[in-house]
């Protein structure tokens, strides 16, 4: 009889445990969660900008572009450009030199 | 000679009665509890209070292991529960730290654009524009490009704010 009375209360006890381990897993779960959903919304207002950033970054690579094939007519555009080297070489570019008789001519 | 003791109930010991009325010393014979020396004991059935008693006991013992099995039952699908809580506690932990790093690379991206990139393009947008007001022949190329200032360009073609999506299904 003290037997089957201590394995009730056995199971009882492990059962008492397994709903306490549920409560804190459950609120740490819904910590978590709330956690997570605050990173999403803050990496969707950033993906949001980064968007926007790219997209000026384009319209500005257009433009410094643009500027770059007229500077080859113009050499007041090269120079121009020269003083604007650092951004042309963040958007992939190169200024051309101010004085276009220094390039070569094709010999063909 | 003692004296009888009067708490003594009659009958229980026939022997040291003592004097009294005939029937108390005479052994009863309809009484269970008092058998003739030597005779040999009768079979009976088990009363009934004590067929309920072993009924009783049974329906315990019964009910006690289904109480066990319930227990049982129930830790195990507790158990089930917390497996399915920690792993998605777990999945849940790793996507947000994922996520936060992509967050932060982010956020170096557009500080850097805002530090470092922005006044460049501003010096840049306006020196072009400038040289396009002196040069006619550029100013073609420098209308398609609008002219970047520090406050954010009211846009004629925003998008239409979408309705929020209700939150049942």
């Amino acid at each position: 009889m003290i037997k089957r009375i201590s394995l009730t209360g056995l199971l009882v006890g492990v059962l008492l445990l397994s709903a306490l381990a549920s409560v804190a897993l459950c609120y740490r779960y819904v910590r978590t969660l709330s956690v997570a959903q605050r990173i999403q919304i803050q990496a969707q207002r950033l993906q949001a900008q980064t968007v926007l950033v790219s997209r000026n970054r384009t319209i500005a690579q257009a433009m410094a572009s643009d500027a770059v094939e007229y500077s080859k007519r113009s050499p007041a555009m090269a120079a121009l450009l020269l003083r604007h080297g650092p951004l042309l070489e963040q958007l992939g570019l190169k200024p051309r030199s101010t004085s276009p008789a220094q390039t070569r001519p094709n010999p063909r | 000679m003692t004296t009888p003791d009067p708490n003594k109930t009659p009958g229980s010991n026939p022997s040291n009665a003592g004097p009294g009325p005939a029937s108390w010393a005479e052994p009863i014979d309809s009484d269970p509890s008092n058998p003739p020396t030597g005779a040999p004991l009768p079979r009976r059935d088990p009363p009934p209070a004590v067929e309920s008693l072993a009924s009783l006991a049974s329906s315990v013992r019964s009910l006690r292991a289904m109480f066990q099995i319930a227990l049982v039952a129930l830790i195990l699908a507790l158990a089930v529960l917390n497996v399915f809580f920690l792993l998605q506690v777990r999945n849940l932990r790793i996507q947000a730290y994922e996520l936060q790093v992509t967050a932060v690379k982010m956020l170096e991206v557009v500080g850097d654009y805002e530090t470092n990139s922005v006044p460049l393009i501003q010096r840049l947008s306006t020196e072009l524009h400038q040289f396009a007001e002196r040069t006619p022949e550029f100013a073609p190329v420098m209308a398609r490009y609008p002219v970047v200032t520090n406050r954010p360009r009211a846009s004629t073609n925003a998008p239409a704010p979408t309705a929020p999506k209700p939150a049942g299904r």
